[in-house]
């Protein structure tokens, strides 16, 4: 094929069909799990990816807040 | 894990950027990666031949590498935040439009300009100016995380988009990738993206939120004798031609064999399926492998590591030509695949430790044009030698000579006079020396 739909991912390039038809072969052979199945697993992974960071986030916005807090405490004249 | 937990709420904010940016970066060369998967969909229901469908892939290249000193040089001006946020909005609808698309030209349209010209703006020359506001110290581990992104995204979102397809159609499969760009993605750069740490009132590498714990001592000195104000004046200095004329041999020698090893492949009789777990394996190594070169980077000299990058993916070529196929496989999954993406965190950082940061957005875009060039140039020449010679072997031989010259034009980078992170209190901003 002239074009490039390549098959590895180095700056953003396609994946090429015809590899790609090989290796879908191999992961059906070698996983044995169904189209369904697989979309659940990987739909999952893509989620819980910003899920998690989101999460982080937060306890440290959290955190950074509850050490202000005590900071500030400490500053105030008994 | 308790401490685990602990630790990641109190880590520095700047890993919150990078994460967003992980997703940025994995999202982004994710759904662009996923168009070759439709191609024989789209042959069969628009009838249209395969080099019509390509045209939208080849043009989307162009447009890609094109837009990338644009959206580069907005970000010198604007900051990363609005013009990575700005790009992805258009992106993730173009992901949705895909879905409406009737015909070829539609396809063209859409991918090859909307969503190709807006993926510029979330890459590198966007993405690597905010990691080297936010890193000094760590610059090299981040900006390899953004760039393991993109990898780890072509591994999930590929064969994400392939399943979608084969349990409901291609319509559902890019309205879903186009809702993960905007209901996911979005939401987290929103929230997350932060120009720079100033913007939060902290410092880069986080300095001010654990003076006592720092390690190495903040520097004082935080640009190179080469920091610019202007872009243009880059090219009167050395590093910038070296670091570019590397960065299209990386172009000619990735983007050459991304189009024609399925060729190759098929011309040494090599089976399907061995192929197909050799270029798993090869993605495997490229993310592992940048992730560890990025560390490294932050320990020693960027340049050595660089040139060594590319003697390695040297060594990958001349396995074409002295081993026999079968074990050249193997051997350019695994030599290869640990240098397949490390010259882009060390290219970025190396250049923001040159140049400063403030014009860094717009050398990133126009250095990753350099390397699109080269990768087309190295595409065609590579389809001309295989017909005039019907072998592959002098193009080969070519992509290993002018790898050698690569790591030799990066190890003759002058790093340590050059590199802010080399320069001490005290020292004094030098002229770019002419044919230094």
């Amino acid at each position: 094929m002239a074009a490039p739909l390549a098959p590895v991912a180095h700056h953003s390039e396609s994946v090429d069909p015809t590899l790609w038809k090989w290796i879908q072969h191999q992961i059906d052979v070698t996983t044995g799990l169904s189209a369904i199945t697989i979309v659940i697993i990987l739909g999952i992974i893509i989620v819980a990816i910003p899920v998690t960071v989101i999460i982080f986030a937060i306890r440290s916005k959290k955190h950074a807040q509850s050490m202000g807090r005590a900071a500030e405490s400490d500053d105030r004249p008994h | 894990m308790t401490n685990f937990f602990r630790k990641a709420s109190t880590a520095y904010y700047g890993w919150y950027v990078i994460a967003a940016l992980f997703f940025t970066a994995f999202v982004g060369v994710g759904v662009r990666g996923s168009y070759g998967v439709f191609v024989k969909t789209w042959e069969d229901d628009f009838g249209a031949s395969v080099t019509l469908i390509s045209v939208a892939a080849s043009l989307g290249w162009l447009m890609n590498g094109a837009s990338q000193p644009l959206f580069g040089n907005l970000t010198d001006k604007y900051g990363g935040r609005p013009v990575i946020i700005l790009s992805f909005i258009p992106m993730g609808l173009g992901g949705i439009a895909m879905a409406f698309v009737t015909n070829a030209y539609m396809l063209i349209f859409v991918y090859g300009f909307v969503i190709s010209f807006f993926s510029g703006g979330i890459m590198f020359s966007t993405g690597g100016p905010v990691v080297a506001q936010w890193f000094r110290a760590k610059r090299g581990t981040a900006m390899s995380i953004l760039a393991a992104g993109g990898s780890i995204g072509g591994l999930i979102l590929v064969p994400f988009a392939a399943y979608l397809l084969i349990q409901y159609n291609w319509q559902t499969a890019w309205v879903v990738m186009g809702v993960v760009m905007l209901a996911l993605g979005l939401p987290l750069l929103f929230f997350l993206l932060k120009s720079k740490p100033e913007d939060m009132g902290l410092k880069q590498d986080g300095y001010e939120r654990t003076p006592e714990a720092l390690d190495p001592p903040p520097p004082e000195v935080t640009t190179g004798p080469l920091a610019i104000d202007r872009w243009q004046d880059s090219y009167s200095s050395a590093p910038m031609w070296q670091l570019s004329l590397a960065y299209v041999v990386c172009g000619i020698t990735t983007a050459s064999i991304s189009v024609h090893f399925v060729r190759w492949a098929v011309e040494q009789d090599i089976s399907a399926g061995k192929a197909a777990i050799a270029f798993g394996l090869l993605m495997g190594i490229n993310a592992v492998g940048v992730i560890t070169i990025g560390f490294l980077s932050d320990k020693m000299e960027r340049k050595t590591l660089l040139g060594i990058v590319y003697l390695i993916r040297a060594v990958a070529f001349l396995s074409f030509l002295v081993l026999p196929a079968n074990i050249a496989l193997w051997a350019f999954a695994i030599i290869g695949g640990g240098s397949w993406l490390a010259t882009v965190p060390l290219t970025t950082s190396l250049t923001a430790d040159v140049y400063g940061v403030k014009t860094l957005g717009t050398l990133s875009g126009l250095i990753n044009l350099a390397h699109q060039i080269g990768g087309a140039a190295a595409v065609l020449a590579f389809g001309i030698v295989f017909d005039v010679f019907d072998t592959y072997n002098p193009a080969f031989f070519g992509g290993f000579v002018t790898l050698l010259a690569a790591g030799v034009i990066s190890l003759s980078i002058k790093e340590r006079k050059y590199s802010s992170r080399y320069m001490k209190p005290g020292d004094t901003i030098l002229q770019p020396v002419e044919g230094d």
